[in-house]
């Protein structure tokens, strides 16, 4: 079991920030993730992210998931990409999480109990996704994702 | 009862910190707060874990685990078509 870091940006709404994609290796698990905005706050408005399951993965600039651990392998089971050009094809209606984040604070989920955590199907170009459906406020929306593979 | 517990933290724009907890539902797989004592809650008698207020109002059990593998499975099918 190996955790990895994957960080993504946005600075344009509705567009993903960062998208966790699977591979037939297996499934990993999305067991943290923060929302935040680095940049001088336009107004004060809410940002909103959506962690939504996606079945294609649209074009992403490729994030090089790193490993908590530097003896580590690199990551087998997933792919991260970050500041979506062509959007996933998200799934409709399954929102894994909505949240209203002010830009001049932040937001952090961490699964506690491996029930908690999100599992990602061993199915190529699957995943999840962090859609940042409302700018609000922000100017450059930062996701920072933990996965365990 | 298994309890799919994470935590979640937010920071607003003083700086105060709020933390609470979440459930991860069983069957759907969407992360939502940990409803207060007396809060209305989903639950599924037959697998016995906590679900969201929706998949509660269904009477189906669906793990989402048996969700993935069908999904996985559909796919193993379609590569070697």
């Amino acid at each position: 079991m190996a955790i990895y870091a994957a960080q993504g940006s946005q600075t344009a709404a509705p567009k993903t920030a960062l998208t966790i994609v699977s591979t037939t290796n297996g499934r990993s698990r999305l067991i943290e993730y923060t929302l935040s905005n680095v940049g001088a706050v336009t107004v004060d408005s809410q940002f909103e992210v959506q962690l939504q399951r996606f079945t294609a993965a649209g074009t992403t600039t490729a994030v090089t998931p790193s490993g908590t651990d530097p003896s580590d392998p690199a990551a087998t089971l997933f792919t991260a990409g970050s500041n979506a050009t062509v959007e996933p094809t998200y799934t409709a209606g399954v929102v894994i999480d909505d949240k209203g984040v002010n830009p001049r604070g932040l937001y952090r989920w961490t699964a506690y109990a491996p029930d908690a955590e999100i599992i990602l199907p061993a199915v190529a170009a699957n995943g999840v996704g962090f859609l940042l459906a409302v700018l609000g406020g922000a100017a450059k929306v930062i996701v920072d994702a933990k996965i365990r593979q | 009862m298994k309890l799919a517990l994470g935590y979640a933290e937010s920071v607003d724009a003083y700086g105060t910190s709020t933390i609470v907890e979440t459930l991860t539902c069983a069957h759907c797989g969407k992360v939502y707060d940990k409803p207060a004592p007396g809060e209305s809650f989903g639950f599924c008698h037959m697998c016995f874990k906590a679900v969201c207020l929706s998949c509660g109002a269904s009477t189906r059990c669906e793990p989402f685990e048996e969700k993935l593998r069908r999904l996985e499975q559909r796919q193993r099918f379609l590569d070697h078509l």
